[in-house]
C-alpha cells in the first residue's frame, strides 16, 4: 500500500561561499561553522549546531545505540543526526561563465557529495561535503573564488532534511543459492 | 542554542519544465512562474524563468542583492528528468543565478544553466524545480 505521507523536517539550511581570505563560509541556519577538509579547495566539513534536548525535536534517535543513547526517542543531547533518517540537498550557484561558449550562470563542478561524520553516542555531527569538477576541468574546486563569483560558480546552497519515519526496504537476492523456489530437497 | 526544528522554508516555486528536442519549445507545468525563456544568444541549456508577481507584503519574495544575487535566503533544488532507458542523461552540470535584482522588489526571475560532459551548454529533456525562501539567513 502507498503511503505519500512522507514527513520532512527542516533541520538546517545555508550557502556557502569562499572569503576574500580564501577560508570557507557558511551563512544560514542549523549550521555552527564550517572548515576546510583534508584537501586544499573543494573539500569542506560543516559542523551542525550545539543542541539542546528541548529544541531537537525530531532529530531522530542515535545511530547504531539502542535506546538512543538513554534519550528519550525523537531527542538527542546535545546534538547529532542520525544519517539513516537525515537528507542532505546541494545545488550550485552560477558564476561568471568565463569558460568559452558557456553562459554566466553556467557552472563548472559536475560532482557533488555530502556524506555525514558521526560521532559515537551523539549521532552525526559534522557534514562533510566535496565539490569537483572533471578531472579535465580541475578535480575539486572550490563552489566560488575568493571573495568573488568566478567562472566555477558562486557558491553552494545546502539543506538538511530530517525524514520523520523510515519505511524502509531492501533489495531481494535472487538466485540459486538464495531462491526458496529453486530448492529442491 | 540549536535551532533545528526551526529552520522555516517557504516554498515558492515548484513544477516540471519539459524542453522539446533540437533547441524547441520549453513547458512548464507548475506553479509559481509566470513566464519561461531561453536566455537570449544561447540556443540551448540556459532558461530565465520570471516569478509571479506577488502580492503586497508577500512574504515569498527573494529578497534584493547585488548581482548575481548572493542573498542566503533563497534555495533552489533541481533534478533532471532523463530520457527512457537505455539512453543516458546527457546533463553534467546544472547551477542557478537569481537576477534582475530590483530595489525594494528582490530577484524577479532565475537564470538557469546546464551544459553536458564536454562542458557545452545542452538541453536535458526536462528538470524539475523547487525554489524555496527561507528566513533569517
Amino acid at each position: 500500500m502507498a503511503d505519500y505521507q512522507s514527513l520532512i523536517q527542516p533541520i538546517a539550511q545555508g550557502l556557502l561561499t569562499i572569503d576574500a581570505a580564501g577560508d570557507p563560509v557558511i551563512v544560514g541556519q542549523g549550521f555552527a561553522s564550517v572548515e576546510r577538509g583534508v584537501n586544499p579547495a573543494g573539500d569542506f566539513l560543516v559542523n551542525l549546531d550545539s543542541g539542546t534536548i528541548a529544541a531537537d525535536i525530531n532529530s531522530g534517535p542515535v545511530a547504531g545505540i539502542a535506546g538512543g543513547g538513554g534519550l528519550p526517542d525523537g531527542f538527542v543531547g546535545p546534538n547529532g543526526l542520525d544519517p539513516r533518517l537525515a537528507h542532505v540537498t546541494l545545488t550550485m550557484r552560477g558564476g561568471t561563465g568565463a569558460a568559452p561558449g558557456l553562459a554566466p550562470g553556467s557552472t563548472a563542478i559536475s560532482n557533488l557529495s555530502a556524506s555525514f561524520v558521526v560521532t559515537p553516542g551523539a549521532g552525526a555531527l559534522q557534514i562533510a561535503i566535496q565539490t569537483s569538477a572533471v578531472p579535465a576541468l580541475g578535480g575539486l574546486l572550490d563552489p566560488t573564488g575568493a571573495g568573488v563569483a568566478n567562472g566555477v560558480g558562486s557558491g553552494l546552497e545546502i539543506m538538511v532534511w530530517k525524514l520523520a519515519t523510515p519505511d524502509n526496504v531492501t533489495s531481494v537476492q535472487v538466485g540459486p543459492l538464495f531462491q526458496p523456489a529453486m530448492a529442491f530437497p | 542554542m540549536s535551532d533545528f526544528a526551526v529552520t522555516q522554508f517557504e516554498p515558492i516555486v515548484q513544477g516540471v519544465m519539459t524542453i522539446a528536442g533540437g533547441g524547441g519549445a520549453l513547458t512548464w507545468e507548475g506553479v509559481g512562474l509566470e513566464a519561461i525563456e531561453r536566455a537570449p544568444g544561447f540556443a540551448f541549456g540556459a532558461y530565465i524563468l520570471t516569478l509571479d508577481e506577488g502580492l503586497p507584503g508577500n512574504a515569498g519574495a527573494v529578497p534584493p542583492g547585488i548581482l548575481p544575487v548572493l542573498n542566503p535566503d533563497v534555495r533552489s533544488l533541481i533534478t533532471v528528468r532523463g530520457p527512457a532507458p537505455p539512453a543516458v542523461n546527457p546533463i553534467q552540470t546544472s547551477s542557478v543565478l537569481y537576477v534582475h535584482s530590483l530595489p525594494g522588489v528582490g530577484s524577479t526571475a532565475l537564470l538557469i544553466v546546464m551544459a553536458d560532459d564536454t562542458n557545452t551548454l545542452n538541453d536535458p529533456l526536462g528538470f524539475e524545480l523547487q525554489v524555496y525562501r527561507v528566513f533569517n539567513g
